[in-house]
């Protein structure tokens, strides 16, 4: 019998398309509007910024890349930076891709489905998609990411087009608002843990960069980010004993 | 210099190390427990390290907003992050009020 419907995911496709094309998307495009000023900025070319942003797609990484490519840093010390940056992604993928994929064996195409995986669709589909039909969510998470993809790309381009047409004061206050928007984003986790983390390391990293400009960065991820970590379970386990 | 040295390079290091935790997540997704004191760990690693990152980006600039004085830059990234604590958490208001802060005092510096 022929299928009267040839696409069966078009409706779930479309849902997935109206619900990025509001806040998610102007968010998103308003943050890689920054990051193409920053890129601008630094002196690299609008190829190496799309492919940026196409190829890593997660602002944490492409602040780190534009920031290790304007300190000139050698390419061990970015790939182990990159690396622990880039760590975000595994958790984010490991919790996201159960939620899309129809039955729970590993296919080629949940890598695909991983590439596309940004925080905004990693919230939305975790709690969107319990509400629709599992066979629906892989075409409304398609949708939903590729839509942010191409806001971000467009954001980005329009960053590193217009940058240079804007009035000084704007066009030099822009580039602060990717690293405001990190920092907000990295800030609204709901564990104590990572809050205390990124206090720890907002203050304590630059002070050891001061020191080594390079391995500073390394050394004092790893140092405060454990201190964040130890502190918030000594809260947690005084706050227990209290109760 | 190396290939590795250039801004491709670095580009072609970044695309890998994003690509190698999303593949290992996609390719572990329902096998591992993500809520696991070894993996807040890692986050509270990656939080404390691009928190950092991003600090330094503003505080101590290496081109760019360097030409605004440190005093504006702290009092705009200041401002925006009061309005993100008092708007419970909205991240825009505070991005907004940050750069409109900074454009505003540079105007007024450069006027």
């Amino acid at each position: 019998m022929a299928d009267d419907n040839p696409w069966p995911g078009r409706k779930a496709f479309l849902l997935g398309l109206k619900d990025s094309l509001g806040l998610p998307a102007i968010g998103v495009c308003a943050a890689l509007f920054g990051y193409g000023v920053m890129v601008h900025e630094a002196g690299l070319d609008v190829v190496l910024l799309l492919v940026s942003v196409l190829t890593i797609w997660a602002m944490p990484v492409l602040m780190g890349f534009v920031e290790l490519v304007s300190a000139g840093s050698p390419p061990l010390l970015a790939f182990v930076t990159l690396l622990a940056i880039a760590f975000r992604n595994m958790p984010m993928s490991v919790s996201a891709i159960p939620m899309i994929r129809n039955g729970p064996a590993f296919r080629w195409h949940h890598l695909v489905m991983a590439q596309i995986l940004s925080p905004t669709a990693w919230v939305q589909i975790t709690v969107v998609g319990r509400k629709i039909s599992a066979p629906s969510r892989m075409p409304y998470y398609t949708a939903f990411s590729l839509s942010l993809l191409l806001s971000s790309l467009f954001g980005a381009w329009a960053g590193f087009t217009f940058t240079g047409g804007l009035p000084p004061a704007l066009g030099i206050a822009l580039l602060l608002l990717t690293p405001l928007f990190v920092i907000m984003t990295m800030a609204t986790s709901p564990k104590l843990s990572s809050r205390m983390a990124l206090v720890l390391g907002c203050i304590g990293v630059p002070v050891l960069m001061q020191w080594d400009s390079e391995w500073g960065l390394v050394v004092g991820g790893f140092a405060f980010g454990t201190a964040g970590y130890a502190l918030s379970r000594l809260v947690e386990k005084r706050g227990k004993v209290q109760s | 210099m190396s290939v590795f040295e250039s801004p491709w390079g670095i580009l072609a290091i970044g695309f890998a190390a994003s690509a190698f935790w999303r593949a290992l997540g996609a390719v572990l997704a329902g096998k591992i427990e993500v809520d696991t004191p070894l993996f807040d760990w890692c986050v509270c690693v990656t939080q404390a390290l691009v928190g950092g990152l991003m600090v330094r980006a503003i505080l101590l600039p290496t081109a760019g907003l360097a030409q605004a004085p440190l005093l504006d830059r702290a009092g705009a990234s200041a401002l925006a992050i009061a309005v993100f604590v008092l708007g419970r958490g909205r991240i825009m208001p505070g991005v907004i009020c940050g750069v409109a802060a900074l454009a505003a005092l540079l105007h007024l510096r450069w006027l």
